[in-house]
C-alpha cells in the first residue's frame, strides 16, 4: 500500500491537497517549519485509515481525538486519502462530524470489503495492524519519550506484542490475574486466596458432612432403637418364657373348650332331630298361623264391646224414663194454674228486679229532697215560698226574662250614662267661662299697647320742634304700636266669639242625648207593666219577686232535679203495676208488686220442672232407638263369630256360648305358636351353631393338633421354667391343671404389671428419642443447606481458579514465547537497520521482556545505562531503528506500510543525518513508502547536495498546498 | 344448593431454604422470606373468618421435606386448628410424603415428636382415593389420595374413573402433573394427567397442586373446574409473578375464582444487554432502566448479556442496587466486545492476544469448552482492565 493523495477540507489548523507519492525506493520530504501542522498531517493520515476515536473511556476523560482535530476555523471536518494497493486506486472519504465513510475505487464503492460485523476496519485491513500498532510501528513522533525512559519502551513493544487494544501487557494481566487468585472473595474469607476458599469449603464440608453423617447416624441407630423399644416385650427373656407357659395354659384351655364345643354340637344336633319330629306330627301350625289368632282375638274383644254397648244403653233408656215420670209428678203438685213459659220467666225476673230498683231510687231521692230543703232554709229560704216562686216564673217565655233580666241592667246603664252627660256639660260651662277670661287679658295687653303707641306718637311730635332731621318720621314708631295695640284688643273679641258658639254647639248635643234616654227608660217601664198584669201582679212586685227569684236559682237547681226524678219514680211503678196484671191467668189473682219475689221463685221452679221432662223424654227416645240398633250388631258378631271357629276347626253346638268356643280355641292356638317358635327360633338358632362338616373336622383336627402340641412342647417349656426363679415354679404346677379363666386373667393382670413397667423405661428412652429428633430436624437441614453452599462456593473457587490460572498460565507460556521471537527479530531487524546507517553503536539485544540493552566490545549496557552513555542523536538513531524494525516484524515484510517519520534526525549531526536517509533510501524505501517530516529546509538541501541521488528525495511543501 | 366458598392453597414449602438457587439470598433475607412465608399463611387462613368460608383445601406440598422442624409444624398445627371446626383438607405431595417420618404421622402411628393435628384437619395420608363428608355440609363430599413418595411416577391416576358413592357436590384434591400444557419437565412427573382426563371424573372442582404458577382448568362451556393455586410465595428464580391463594365460590349455576395476592414481594428475572455501554454511567442507565417497574421489595436477578465495552469499568456492580430487598447480578453470559468468532488463528496470530484466544479455542474444541471459554474472558479481561471485576461461573 502506498499513500498517494491527502485532499484535507478541514482538520486541525490544515486545509487543502497534500501530494504524498515519493516512488518506490523513494522518500517524500515534507518540510515546514514547526508547529506548521506536520504531527497534525501524520494524525490525519492515520484518521483517514482508522478515523477518529470519540471514546472518552479510552482517553480517561481528556479531549478525544475527534475533538482535539476539529478545524480551527470551522467548516467542513473531513479529508480524502488516494492510496494505491496491488495496483489498484482506493479513496477513502471520511466527514468526521457525520461519521460517514466511504471507500471507492475508482467509482466503485467498495466500502462493504472492509467490513467486520458492525464495525469498518479499513486501516486493519488495508495495513494488516490495529490502530494502536500502527501508530507505534508506522508512525514515529518527533520527541517520542520512549529514550527518556527505557522501560517506557519495553511496555510499548510488549503492549504491541501482547494485546491489540487493551491496557495491560502480558506481564500485566498476569498480575492481574494472579491478584485476582490472591484477592478471591469467597464464603469463607473475605478476600483472600482462592485455593484457601478452595480449601476451607471443603474441610468446612467435610466437618459439615461429618456432624451430619454423625446425626444421621444416630438418627439410625434411634431408629433401631425406636424399633427394639417397639420389640421390648418380646425380647425379654422372663417375658417370654412367661408367655410361653400362658400360651401353654392356654392351648391346655383351647383344647378343654373345643372338646367342649364338640360336645356341645352333639347335644345341639340331637335337639334339632327332636325337634324336627315335633314339628312334622303338630297340624296345628298349619290351620292356625301367627296372623289368625290375633286377628280372631280382635274379632272376639270386638264382641265383648259390643255387648258392652248393648247392656248400657238398656241402662239409659231406664234411666230415662224414671226422669220423665218423677218430673211429671213434681209439675201436678205446684200452686200455679199452668207451667210458665221461658219467657213468661224472664219477664217476671226483670220484673222483679224493676220493682227493687224504683224502692231503691225512691228512698234515695226523698233522702236527697229533704237534704236540699235543709240547705234552703240555712240560707234563709223557705222551701214552700220558693216552690211558690218556682211556679210563677215557670211559665215564662225566653222573650220575658230577657226582659226582666235586662231590665235592671238597663237602667242601671241609663243612669250611668246620664250622670256622665251632666259631668260633661259641667265641663262645657267652666271652658266657656275660661274663653272670657282670656278675652278680657287680650283687650287688657291691646290696650296697654295702644297707650304705650300713643306716647310714642307724642314723643316723635315732640322731637320734631328740636330737630329738622327726619322730622316727617318721628311719629310713625308711636302710631305703629298703637295699630297693634288696636288689633290685639278686637282679635280678643273675635276668639271669645269663636269659643263661645263651639260651647254651646256641644251642650245642645248633650242635652239631646239625655232625651233620648228618657225615651227608652218610658218604653222599658211600658213592657214591665204589661209582663205584670199578665202574672196578675203590680209591676213593682214583679220586679220585687223576678229580684228574689234570682237570688234563690243558685240554691234551687239541685232541688228540682230531685223533684223531677221523684216523679219519673212514680211514673214506673204506676207502669209495672199494670204490666204485673197480665200474670193473673196462671196465678189465679191479680199479684200486687210485694208478690213478685215469691212468684218469680215458683214460676222458676215450675219451668225447671218442665224442661227437666222434656230431656228425660228425648233420652229414652235416643236410647230406645240406639238399643234397637246394638241387639242387631250383637247378634251379627256372635254369627260371625260362630261362623269363624267353624272355619278355623272348633265348632260350637247352639247350646254352648262362644266362651267355650274361644277356650277351645286359645288351646289350639298355644300348640301352634309353640310350634312357630320352635320352627323360627329354636332350630334355626341349632342350625346355626351346628357346626358344619367343615367345621367340625377343623376343629377335631384342632382339638388332635393341640393335644400333640401340649405334649410336644410341654417338656421344653417346663425345662425354661424351670430355670426362672419362684414364678417359674408355680407356673410347673399350674400347668396341669385347666387354666380357668379366672387363672388367665390373674396371669394376664400379672404379665400387664410386669409390661407397665417395662413401658415406663421405654417412656424415658422415648424422651430421649425425641428430644435428639427435635434436635435433628433443626440442625440436619442446617447442615444439609451449609454442605449445599460450601459445595457451591468451593465448586465456582475451584472453576474461577481453575480458569483464572489456566488464563495466567497460557497467557505466561505465550507471552515468553512471543517476547523470545520479538527480541529476536527487533534486535537483527534493529541491528540490520543500524549497519546500514553506519552507525557503531555496537549490538542491539532484547531480552524476554523486551528490555532493550547494548552490547558494545562486549559489553553489556542496559537501556538505561545505554541511555546515559550515548548522545541524543545516537538515541535518535537507535530509537528510529527500533521503530522501523517494529514497522517491518509487524508488517511481516509482506506489506507496504506507510511509514511516517517526524524528524527522526533533529538531534544528530550531518554525518550521522546523512548516513541515516542513505540507510532509509537503501533499506526502507524500497519496502515501505517513507514520509519524512522536517522543518529545517537549508540543512537537508545540504544533505540532498551529499546524496548521490538526490532526486529520490521528493521535496515537498505543507504550506503551499494547505 | 347453599353457595360452597373454600381456600385453596398449596405448595407452600415449609422448611424450604431459601438461600439456594439463581436468586442466592444472603442468610438475612432468607431468614426474612422464611419469616414472611409464615406470616402469608397465616394471613391466608385468616381469610377463612374474614370471609366466613366454609373450609380449606391444601393440595399438597405444605412441606418441603418429609422431615419438618417442630417450631414450624407446632406454628402449622396451631395456625390449622384455630379455624375449628371449619374443616382443613390435606393431600400429602411428592415434597411432604406421608410414609416414613412424615409429619402427618400421627402420634399413635409411630411420630415420635408427640404432635397432633387437630381434628378439624382430614389428611389424605393414604395411597388410594378416598371419599369423605364436608363437615356441616351435608350434600358435598370430598375424594383425595397422598403422595407416598418423593420420586417421579408416570402412573396415570386420572386415566381411569376414581370409584366412589356420587354426591351433588364432588371435590377432588390432587397432587400431580398436568402434562398437556408444556410445563411438564420429562423427568419430573408426579402422577400425570390431561385435562380431559380430569374433566371426565365429573368433580365440580379439582384443586389442584404441584405447580408454582397459577393455573385455571375450564371445562367445554367455559365455566372453571380446576386450578392450580401456584405456590403461596415465591423462593425461587422460576418463580415469577404474584403469588398467593384463591377463594372458590361453587353454587349449582357457577364457579368463581378468585386469586388473591398475600407475597408482599415478587421474582423479577430480568436481563440487560450492555452491548454498546461504553462507560459506566451509560451501563448503570442501563440496568435502572432494566430495573423500571420492579420494586424495590422484589427479589431480582438480572442477567448481564451482550458485549461489554472495552475498558468499561463494572466494579461498582458489587455496590449497585443496595438500597433494594435482593438484586443478584449474574454476568456469566456476559462477553467482551471483541469479535472472537472471527479471531485470527494461531498461524496468523502475532500479538499475545491474538495467540492466547487463538490457543484457548483450540483448547476448548479439543477438551473442556467451558474452562477454556472462562479462562479466554478472565485473561482478556486482565489484559484489558487492572481488576477482574465479574465473574463467569454460572
Amino acid at each position: 500500500m502506498r499513500l498517494k493523495r491527502l485532499d484535507i477540507r478541514g482538520f486541525g489548523q490544515l486545509r487543502g491537497v497534500v501530494d504524498l507519492e515519493s516512488g518506490r525506493g523513494s522518500i517524500a520530504l515534507l518540510l515546514e517549519r514547526n508547529e506548521a501542522g506536520k504531527s497534525t498531517l501524520a494524525a490525519a493520515i492515520t484518521g483517514a485509515l482508522y478515523g477518529l476515536d470519540s471514546n472518552r473511556v479510552r482517553h480517561r476523560n481528556r479531549m478525544t481525538p475527534l475533538d482535539r482535530y476539529r478545524p480551527w476555523g470551522g467548516g467542513n471536518y473531513g479529508l480524502e486519502l488516494l492510496l494505491t494497493r496491488t495496483g489498484h486506486e482506493l479513496r477513502i472519504t471520511r466527514d468526521f462530524e457525520s461519521g460517514f465513510v466511504e471507500v471507492r475505487e475508482g467509482t466503485k464503492d467498495i466500502t462493504g470489503e472492509f467490513r467486520r460485523g458492525k464495525q469498518l476496519e479499513i486501516g486493519e485491513i488495508l495495513t494488516g495492524l490495529t490502530r494502536a500498532q500502527f501508530e507505534l510501528s508506522a508512525f514515529v513522533p518527533q520527541g517520542e519519550i520512549v529514550w527518556d525512559d527505557p522501560s517506557a519502551l519495553a511496555e510499548a513493544l510488549q503492549r504491541a506484542a501482547d494485546s491489540q487494544g487493551g491496557e495491560n501487557t502480558a506481564a500485566q494481566a498476569i498480575a492481574v490475574l494472579q491478584s485476582g487468585l490472591d484477592q478471591y472473595e469467597g464464603t469463607t474469607l473475605k478476600r483472600g486466596k482462592v485455593q484457601t476458599e478452595v480449601q476451607r469449603c471443603a474441610e468446612e464440608m467435610i466437618q459439615a458432612q461429618e456432624a451430619l453423617d454423625q446425626l444421621e447416624t444416630r438418627r439410625a441407630e434411634l431408629d433401631a432403637r425406636i424399633n427394639e423399644l417397639r420389640r421390648f416385650e418380646s425380647d425379654g427373656d422372663e417375658a417370654r418364657v412367661r408367655r410361653d407357659a400362658l400360651r401353654l395354659r392356654r392351648a391346655a384351655t383351647d383344647l378343654a373348650f373345643e372338646r367342649d364345643a364338640l360336645a356341645d354340637d352333639d347335644r345341639h344336633r340331637a335337639r334339632h332331630d327332636e325337634l324336627r319330629a315335633q314339628l312334622a306330627a303338630d297340624p296345628s301350625l298349619e290351620l292356625i298361623n301367627e296372623a289368625i289368632r290375633p286377628d280372631l282375638q280382635g274379632a272376639w274383644r270386638r264382641h265383648g264391646m259390643l255387648e258392652r254397648n248393648h247392656h248400657n244403653t238398656l241402662d239409659a233408656l231406664r234411666a230415662a224414663e224414671q226422669g220423665r215420670d218423677t218430673g211429671r209428678v213434681a209439675l201436678q203438685q205446684d200452686a200455679l194454674q199452668g207451667t210458665p213459659t221461658h219467657d213468661q220467666v224472664t219477664e217476671l225476673g226483670a220484673w222483679c228486679h224493676a220493682r227493687k230498683d224504683q224502692q231503691a231510687d225512691r228512698a234515695q231521692l226523698r233522702m236527697t229532697l229533704e237534704a236540699e230543703h235543709a240547705k234552703l232554709r240555712a240560707v234563709g229560704f223557705d222551701p214552700v215560698q220558693a216552690a211558690r216562686l218556682g211556679e210563677r216564673f215557670a211559665g215564662l217565655s225566653d222573650r220575658d226574662r230577657a226582659l226582666l233580666g235586662g231590665l235592671r241592667k238597663q237602667r242601671m246603664e241609663l243612669e250611668d250614662e246620664e250622670e256622665r252627660l251632666h259631668e260633661r256639660r259641667a265641663a262645657a260651662t267652666i271652658e266657656l267661662e275660661g274663653v272670657d277670661h282670656e278675652r278680657d287679658q287680650r283687650r287688657q295687653r291691646g290696650y296697654t299697647i295702644l297707650i304705650v303707641g300713643l306716647i310714642l306718637g307724642v314723643g316723635g311730635l315732640v322731637a320734631t320742634r328740636f330737630t329738622q332731621l327726619l322730622a316727617w318720621a318721628a311719629p310713625i314708631p308711636g302710631a305703629v304700636v298703637a295699630m297693634v295695640g288696636i288689633v290685639l284688643a278686637g282679635s280678643a273679641g273675635a276668639h271669645r266669639s269663636a269659643a263661645a258658639a263651639t260651647a254651646r254647639t256641644r251642650l245642645d248635643d248633650l242635652g239631646e242625648e239625655l232625651r233620648r234616654f228618657d225615651d227608652e227608660r218610658h218604653q222599658m217601664q211600658e213592657e214591665l207593666q204589661e209582663l205584670a198584669s199578665r202574672l196578675q201582679c203590680s209591676a213593682a212586685e214583679l220586679e220585687e219577686s223576678w229580684r228574689a227569684w234570682g237570688d234563690l236559682q243558685p240554691h234551687t237547681s239541685s232541688l228540682a232535679v230531685v223533684t223531677e226524678r221523684l216523679a219519673r219514680v212514680d211514673a214506673e211503678e204506676d207502669r209495672l203495676v199494670g204490666a204485673v196484671a197480665s200474670l193473673q191467668t196462671l196465678v189465679g189473682h191479680a199479684p200486687a208488686l210485694d208478690e213478685l219475689d215469691a212468684l218469680y221463685t215458683a214460676f222458676q221452679k215450675a219451668r225447671a220442672l218442665a224442661d227437666q221432662v222434656a230431656a228425660a223424654e228425648a233420652q229414652r227416645v235416643a236410647a230406645e232407638k240406639e238399643l234397637q240398633e246394638r241387639e242387631a250388631a250383637v247378634e251379627a258378631s256372635e254369627a260371625d263369630l260362630r261362623a269363624r271357629l267353624m272355619d278355623l276347626g272348633v265348632p260350637l253346638d247352639e247350646d254352648e256360648d262362644l266362651q267355650t268356643g274361644f277356650a277351645r280355641f286359645d288351646d289350639r292356638a298355644a300348640s301352634s305358636v309353640e310350634m312357630a317358635r320352635i320352627r323360627d327360633g329354636e332350630l334355626p338358632q341349632l342350625e346355626q351353631i351346628i357346626a358344619s362338616p367343615e367345621q367340625r373336622a377343623r376343629r377335631e383336627e384342632r382339638v388332635v393338633e393341640l393335644a400333640r402340641s401340649l405334649e410336644l412342647s410341654r417338656p421344653q417349656i417346663e425345662l425354661e421354667l424351670a430355670a426362672l426363679a419362684g414364678p417359674g415354679q408355680e407356673l410347673i404346677e399350674l400347668l396341669d391343671e385347666s387354666l380357668t379363666e379366672e387363672q388367665l386373667q390373674q396371669e394376664l393382670v400379672r404379665l400387664e404389671s410386669d409390661s407397665e413397667q417395662r413401658h415406663g423405661a421405654q417412656t424415658r428412652q422415648l424422651t430421649e428419642v425425641r428430644s435428639f429428633v427435635e434436635r435433628y430436624e433443626r440442625e440436619a437441614p442446617e447442615l444439609r443447606e451449609r454442605i449445599e453452599e460450601l459445595e457451591i462456593a468451593g465448586r465456582k473457587a475451584r472453576q474461577f481458579a481453575d480458569a483464572v490460572e489456566l488464563a495466567r498460565d497460557t497467557l505466561d507460556e505465550l507471552a515468553q514465547q512471543t517476547h523470545e521471537v520479538w527480541s529476536r527479530e527487533l534486535a537483527a531487524h534493529t541491528n540490520r537497520t543500524l549497519a546500514a546507517m553506519g552507525t557503531d553503536l555496537g549490538q542491539v539485544q532484547f531480552d524476554d521482556q523486551l528490555n532493550l540493552s547494548l552490547v558494545q566490545r562486549g559489553q553489556r549496557m542496559s537501556g538505561a545505562e545505554a541511555r546515559q552513555a550515548l548522545s541524543t542523536g545516537a538515541r535518535d538513531v537507535l530509537h528510529l531503528a527500533c521503530r522501523l524494525a517494529l514497522a517491518h516484524f509487524l508488517s511481516a515484510g509482506e506489506l507496504q506500510l506507510p511509514l511516517i517519520l517526524d524528524d527522526p534526525f533533529a538531534h544528530c549531526d550531518d554525518g550521522r543525518t546523512i548516513a541515516g536517509m542513505k540507510a532509509l533510501l537503501d533499506s526502507i524505501a524500497p519496502e515501505h513508502q517513507v514520509i519524512l517530516l522536517a522543518c529545517q529546509r537549508s540543512r537537508y538541501d545540504w544533505v540532498r547536495s551529499q546524496l548521490s541521488s538526490p532526486d529520490r528525495i521528493r521535496v515537498l511543501g505543507l504550506e503551499d498546498r494547505a | 344448593m347453599a353457595a360452597l366458598r373454600f381456600l385453596q392453597i398449596s405448595d407452600v414449602h415449609f422448611g424450604q431454604s431459601m438461600r439456594g438457587g439463581k436468586l442466592r439470598l444472603p442468610a438475612a433475607r432468607a431468614a426474612d422470606r422464611m419469616r414472611e412465608r409464615r406470616a402469608c399463611f397465616g394471613r391466608a387462613i385468616e381469610l377463612v373468618a374474614a370471609r366466613d368460608l366454609d373450609g380449606v383445601l391444601i393440595p399438597g406440598d405444605l412441606f418441603d421435606q418429609e422431615s419438618i422442624d417442630t417450631d414450624t409444624l407446632r406454628f402449622v398445627i396451631h395456625t390449622l386448628g384455630k379455624i375449628a371446626p371449619k374443616p382443613v383438607f390435606l393431600a400429602p405431595g411428592n415434597h411432604d410424603p406421608w410414609a416414613g417420618a412424615s409429619a402427618y404421622v400421627r402420634e399413635d402411628a409411630g411420630n415420635v415428636r408427640g404432635l397432633n393435628w387437630p381434628d378439624n384437619v382430614h389428611i389424605f395420608a393414604h395411597d388410594e382415593f378416598r371419599t369423605v363428608d364436608w363437615p356441616g355440609r351435608d350434600t358435598v363430599r370430598v375424594t383425595g389420595s397422598g403422595v407416598a413418595f418423593d420420586r417421579p411416577s408416570d402412573e396415570r391416576r386420572l386415566g381411569r374413573r376414581i370409584g366412589r358413592e356420587v354426591a351433588p357436590t364432588e371435590i377432588l384434591l390432587f397432587h400431580g402433573s398436568r402434562d398437556d400444557s408444556g410445563f411438564l419437565q420429562a423427568d419430573k412427573s408426579t402422577y400425570p394427567f390431561s385435562s380431559q382426563e380430569l374433566l371426565g371424573q365429573g368433580f365440580a372442582w379439582s384443586a389442584l397442586g404441584h405447580y408454582h404458577a397459577h393455573q385455571i382448568i375450564q371445562d367445554a362451556t367455559g365455566r372453571p373446574r380446576a386450578a392450580y393455586s401456584g405456590c403461596l410465595t415465591a423462593s425461587g428464580l422460576d418463580e415469577t409473578g404474584p403469588k398467593g391463594a384463591l377463594v372458590v365460590e361453587i353454587d349449582d349455576a357457577r364457579t368463581s375464582v378468585e386469586f388473591l395476592r398475600l407475597d408482599p414481594r415478587e421474582v423479577r428475572d430480568l436481563e440487560c444487554n450492555l452491548t454498546g455501554a461504553s462507560f459506566a454511567e451509560m451501563a448503570e442507565e442501563r440496568l435502572t432502566n432494566a430495573l423500571a417497574g420492579c420494586s424495590d421489595q422484589d427479589l431480582a436477578r438480572i442477567r448481564l448479556t451482550g458485549r461489554r465495552a472495552i475498558g468499561l469499568d463494572l466494579g461498582w456492580l458489587d455496590r449497585f442496587g443496595r438500597d433494594r430487598f435482593h438484586l443478584s447480578v449474574d454476568s456469566s453470559q456476559l462477553r467482551p466486545d471483541l469479535d472472537l468468532e472471527n479471531w485470527p488463528d494461531e498461524s496468523q496470530a502475532r500479538t499475545i492476544e491474538d495467540r492466547f484466544v487463538a490457543r484457548l479455542r483450540a483448547l476448548g474444541e479439543s477438551g473442556d469448552a467451558e474452562l477454556a471459554r472462562r479462562a479466554m474472558l478472565y485473561g482478556l479481561d486482565a489484559l484489558q482492565r487492572s481488576t477482574l471485576d465479574l465473574r463467569y461461573e454460572d
